[in-house]
């Protein structure tokens, strides 16, 4: 069982991507042996109307019980209580780079406390791309870790999962705030899975494979090159079912 | 056999050299049968002079020495320095141990003609030059020497018959596999950066399967992730093969 927490559907300006619709990413996680994703929405990086963006996520998610849509809000607008209604362990992703706007804005401490009250998860997405790969005229600076760490330590109730960091800084979070997990996509230093457990619990990292941004099978065999059985296990799947309740 | 045309040892924290069995045992994990090893090339800086790049050479050749069965050398040089220094360090490293190549990193700007003399001499030899590559406006400021695709493509132009391997495709990206495309002389290593997808059936397609040579750029990178961007790609088997191993015995006479 492996369920991949990092995924998303949509178009992207910089990047072609092979899997465009549902049915696609099914087909393409199946072949890669993952058996259910949360999907987030990649227009929602540019789109304002994010409400828009995830029934668009939703109309090629709900057709394929294997795809779960993580919705994405922005806290500086109105409306995002919307998204914490419904059934289920409540979860949204924060894109703060690309909607401009700091961890410590208002909007984002009403989100976390709400979460925090809900036993909700908060989903950060540091990065989409490498900065140095990004076009020249759309830099986009990661999300800093002293801002979620600060966030992380002001509710320590609240579940954050941070998509996309670099190993440096997941070993950082994870290895000294227990309320913060990672996923393992671009995660990367000669054996990964491996010396990332020498400073983090297992029960903090998720698999997570940043498709179709990167190469599904890069975060696979980055797993299966983990030498404790039982982390793996915990890491492919376990972590997600229990922090999302899926 | 898999060869990896792009690790580095000793390099960052991995100063022990005692521990390149591990590194090598880590490898043939995976498959991977030969690493060439391009030197602890930042170890100094950006503008080593005669005396550290030596050094780094030194290092190289004792590991060359100690594992020869798995390994293979490039000799590192700053074209900045003189370049009777950069000759006489090539004479001892390749002619003298059997090193397969030359890595040059940022220190000099491959469009200068201080080049010349290092890369006719690369000819005679029949060796290769593996040269750092990246396409990133800004990564000028802070490396001013540094060589970005369409300098390859000039250097390429300049000595069309000698074997470029520009390194990093994930940095080079589509824009620099379209710099070099028309340079049948330029190969590009699919390592460094993250294994963004769909950038190995690219380079594949534009530049033809027999110029692409997989790399991992370990221990910086994982051996892992760097081999998944080449079995996660859409490839036939006869290509992945090549990339993964072909194309670099043929070209490295490996």
């Amino acid at each position: 069982m492996r369920i991949d927490v990092n995924t998303s559907l949509g178009c992207w300006p910089f990047q072609r991507f092979a899997q465009t619709s549902g049915t696609e990413l099914v087909r393409h996680l199946r072949a890669e042996g993952i058996d259910r994703a949360l999907v987030s929405s990649i227009d929602a990086t540019f789109d304002p109307d994010l409400h828009a963006c995830d029934a668009d996520l939703r109309t090629q998610t709900d057709p394929h019980p294997e795809l779960v849509p993580l919705s994405t809000v922005n806290p500086t607008l109105p409306g995002w209580e919307r998204n914490l209604e419904g059934g289920g362990v409540p979860a949204v992703r924060l894109l703060p780079g690309y909607h401009q706007y700091g961890l410590d804005a208002v909007g984002v401490r009403k989100l976390a406390g709400a979460l925090a009250e809900r036993k909700g998860v908060l989903v950060i997405q540091v990065r989409l791309e490498d900065e140095r790969s990004h076009y020249p005229l759309c830099r986009i600076p990661p999300v800093e870790m002293q801002a979620i760490r600060l966030l992380a330590r002001a509710l320590p109730e609240l579940r954050i999962l941070c998509l996309c960091c670099y190993g440096e800084t997941a070993k950082e979070l994870a290895g000294t705030c227990r309320n913060v997990h990672v996923d393992l996509s671009m995660i990367e230093e000669l054996d990964t899975v491996n010396r990332l457990l020498d400073e983090v619990a297992p029960e903090q990292v998720l698999f997570g494979s940043h498709t179709p941004f990167l190469t599904t099978r890069a975060a696979v065999m980055k797993l299966q090159a983990c030498s404790d059985p039982d982390a793996a296990a915990a890491i492919a799947a376990a972590n997600a079912r229990r922090l999302f309740g899926l | 056999m898999i060869v990896d045309v792009h690790t580095h040892y000793p390099f960052g924290k991995h100063q022990n050299l005692d521990r390149i069995d591990r590194f090598i045992d880590l490898a043939q994990g995976f498959g991977i049968g030969w690493l060439c090893l391009l030197g602890d090339v930042l170890r100094h800086g950006q503008f080593p002079d005669e005396a550290q790049v030596r050094e780094i050479n030194d290092l190289t050749l004792e590991l060359v020495r100690r594992r020869g069965d798995v390994l293979s050398g490039f000799c590192f040089l700053n074209p900045a320095n003189q370049t009777a220094f950069c000759l006489e360090e090539m004479e001892r490293c390749i002619a003298g141990a059997g090193f397969v190549g030359v890595k040059l990193e940022n220190a000099l700007n491959c469009r200068d003609r201080r080049l010349d003399p290092i890369m006719e001499k690369v000819r005679e030899s029949n060796a290769a030059v593996l040269h750092h590559s990246w396409s990133c406006p800004w990564l000028k400021e802070a490396q001013p020497q540094f060589s970005n695709p369409a300098d390859i493509a000039d250097l390429a132009g300049r000595f069309p018959d000698v074997p470029i391997i520009m390194a990093h495709l994930t940095g080079c990206g589509i824009r620099g596999v379209l710099d070099v495309a028309d340079h049948a002389n330029v190969y590009v290593d699919t390592s460094g950066g993250q294994p963004v997808a769909g950038l190995v059936d690219y380079a594949v397609r534009k530049l033809g399967v027999d110029r692409v040579l997989f790399g991992s750029d370990a221990p910086g990178r994982s051996f892992a992730a760097q081999l998944g961007r080449i079995y996660g790609a859409d490839l036939d088997e006869t290509a992945r093969q090549a990339i993964l191993g072909g194309n670099a015995r043929r070209l490295l006479r490996i």
